[in-house]
């Protein structure tokens, strides 16, 4: 004897109803399995990739988007990174200004002005320089307690989504997005958007890596 | 010899007038003009780029450091004289701080007006710097 689930009027058999669902099931935990591995598989692939960047350097150029004067202003200039705790980012235009990271210690050389700081002693210094290194080397990814992460592809790259869920980065920014060049195996551009509506987009180009840099580069006296 | 001397003075006093408003560091004909953005306080130096619009009426600046984060966003009413504050960064939005910027940019821009770039607060040690950025790169948004 087969019992009936009503269902809009209609009178459906319990055993077929359950064979749909089960197939729907199926189908749906298929689905999701399928986007967790893509996701998963992009974030390795990344994570491959910027292990085996032991050096890099590049040009750039910055565009700050000013939302309230619906205005832009672009800066330019040249970028060396080693793994993993040194950078140099040094701006040529709109004037001279070269920050350095070595370590824990930071060096700015603003005009005539030599600054040293420390980090482990600066919050603000320290947030800086931990957005500065780990979009540059793509390391911020699998940092899940200070970001949530969405990944797509598209022929060329991957695109990372990047939300911050701590309260003093978000407070700066709504998120951070990175776009990873496949073939290069490099982060080529960044964009990050304020909470307030300002976006900041940087992109490099000319992007050399494993080049041995000299280590006077990124010297912080 | 009175006369002459009189439109003398009046003619040197003209010319003075003139060179002030030429040399003024804001214009009030709609352009919008980069800086160079120094901020000293006590032992610690902040600097980046603060960008103002400048209008007959207002002066709307927007003032952010290197990496392009945005620090302060003001609006100075030229006839009012008062500069209202319409953005700040978390970390300094207190009212005491907000207080401060908000008399030390008026100063600022009544220096600017006058054809002088900066302004030293004496009473919290703050000296605030703008100078003009030449043959930058920008574009409205």
């Amino acid at each position: 004897m087969v019992r009936c689930f009503t269902y809009n009027d209609r009178m459906l058999p319990d055993i077929t109803m359950k064979r749909i669902l089960t197939i729907l099931l199926l189908l749906c935990t298929t689905t999701l399995c399928t986007h967790a591995q893509s996701r998963q598989q992009m974030l390795d692939a990344i994570a491959s990739a910027t292990a085996q960047t032991r050096d890099m350097e590049c040009d750039f150029v910055q565009t700050k988007n000013i939302r309230l004067l619906n205005r832009s202003m672009v800066s330019r200039g040249h970028m060396s990174y080693r793994q993993p705790d040194k950078l140099r980012w040094e701006y040529t235009t709109p004037y001279t200004y070269v920050f350095v990271v070595n370590g824990n210690k930071v060096q700015i050389l603003n005009n005539k002005r030599k600054d040293v700081i420390d980090v482990d002693r600066n919050k603000m210094f320290r947030e800086i320089v931990n957005i500065m290194l780990s979009t540059v080397a793509g390391t911020c990814l699998g940092d899940q307690s200070s970001f949530r992460t969405t990944v797509t592809s598209t022929q060329s790259e991957y695109i990372a989504t990047l939300v911050p869920q701590k309260k003093d980065m978000r407070q700066m920014y709504a998120n951070i997005i990175l776009h990873f060049d496949t073939k290069a195996g490099v982060v080529n551009k960044i964009v990050m958007n304020e909470a307030k509506g300002d976006m900041t987009t940087i992109e490099l180009r000319n992007i050399h890596k494993n080049r041995n840099l000299n280590d006077a580069r990124f010297s912080v006296k | 010899m009175m006369p002459g001397s009189l439109s003398s003075k009046s003619l040197l006093l003209f010319l003075l007038l003139l060179c002030n408003t030429a040399n003024a560091q804001l214009p009030a004909d709609g352009r919008t003009i980069e800086y160079k953005a120094e901020i000293e306080v006590r032992d610690s130096y902040i600097s980046g780029v603060a960008v103002l619009s400048c209008s007959n009426d207002t002066v709307t600046g927007c003032i952010f450091n290197e990496f392009g984060v945005t620090v302060i966003s003001f609006r100075y009413h030229r006839v009012r004289q008062k500069v209202r504050i319409l953005d700040i960064q978390k970390r300094l939005d207190r009212w005491y701080i907000r207080r401060v910027l908000r008399k030390d940019i008026l100063n600022l821009m009544k220096e600017m007006e006058g054809g002088r770039n900066e302004y030293y607060d004496r009473k919290y040690r703050i000296k605030l710097k703008f100078t003009p950025l030449q043959g930058t790169d920008d574009a409205k948004g």
